[in-house]
């Protein structure tokens, strides 16, 4: 494999450091279904070598209309499983630790970053709260019928339990999660990450960016002013 | 004057973008905005939620008072992947 030709097209708004420095990080995803699988795929692509993909979940009927790398021969394997092959078919030099387990179930956990791709606030609340304890900043995303969240959330920040709250029901409960809006929030959340990565200032840290696929609008929460 | 903008299922729902109020709790612009538009229900608002000054409040702070010369949003929050 040419690594040069591989990712020479990234190289425009990537710098050389920029790709070295994607090279080494150590990236954990939580929840390989739809935003995870998509994330995933991107992230392989743009060079991260390193990944912990975390979900105990394996491929069904229902995750067909807008998880990547489901199709009909994967029904009933594990999604860390397939997806860890995949990404393997896009880069074999990448190393890829699974682990089926519930975030819950998990003790410890070290990396440079946590993506935040499950499917449920409760789920999120707890990753805000894992960021905090291993001091590991977390990139949030969230989608639901024609709109979707995206930030970057430092670990002493509580914007993920103050947006969530004690509310039971997010849209989509209601709206359920068509493909597009999927695959649009996972590709605003790798830009936010390569963001990061660069360290630029445009980056949306500890506020979020809602994005409103049915008016076409992206806006950011603001920050709070007494910050 | 409070300068209102509407995002999501409101603005969606009901065509509404942006609304100036006078000054109040939520409530109060809740009340306004009703009025102005009677074809949105009271419960149009109960899952929203209303950014302030970067914060998030739910429908149990919305007696929350807004100063005068600022905005707010109304949107709902997603929590699926």
């Amino acid at each position: 494999m040419s690594i040069l030709e591989a990712y020479k097209m990234n190289m425009g708004v990537l710098s050389k450091e920029d790709f070295n420095k994607l090279q080494q990080l150590d990236v954990i995803i939580v929840g390989l279904g739809g935003l995870g699988g998509y994330v995933a795929n991107q992230l392989i692509r743009l060079g991260v070598l390193r990944m912990t993909l975390i979900d105990f979940d394996t491929f069904s009927e229902s995750n067909l209309n807008r998880q990547l790398f489901s199709n009909q021969n994967n029904i009933g394997e594990y999604k860390v499983d397939v997806i860890c092959n995949e990404l393997k078919k896009i880069n074999p030099l990448a190393s890829i630790k699974c682990i089926k387990k519930r975030i819950q179930d998990i003790n410890d956990l070290s990396g440079d970053y946590i993506i935040d791709c499950v499917d449920n606030k409760e789920t999120k609340i707890y990753l805000s709260k894992l960021s905090n304890k291993f001091n590991i900043p977390l990139l949030h995303g969230a989608c639901g019928g024609w709109y979707g969240q995206v930030g970057w959330i430092s670990p002493k920040c509580s914007l993920l339990e103050e947006l969530y709250g004690d509310e039971e029901v997010g849209l989509e409960k209601v709206l359920l999660n068509p493909p597009f809006i999927v695959g649009a929030v996972a590709s605003v959340m790798v830009s936010e990450f390569i963001k990061m990565i660069k360290n630029d200032s445009h980056v949306i840290l500890d506020q979020i960016l809602m994005i409103d696929l049915l008016d076409n609008i992206i806006t950011k929460s603001g920050v709070a002013k007494n910050d | 004057m409070i300068k209102i903008t509407f995002y999501s299922l409101l603005r969606s729902n009901y065509h509404i973008e942006e609304e100036f109020v006078k000054q109040g709790s939520i409530n109060d612009i809740i009340n306004q905005i009703i009025k102005k538009y009677p074809e949105i229900k009271l419960s149009a608002f109960r899952y929203s939620v209303v950014f302030y000054k970067g914060k998030p409040i739910h429908y149990h702070g919305f007696d929350t008072e807004i100063e005068d010369n600022e905005e707010i949003f109304f949107t709902q929050f997603v929590g699926g992947g």
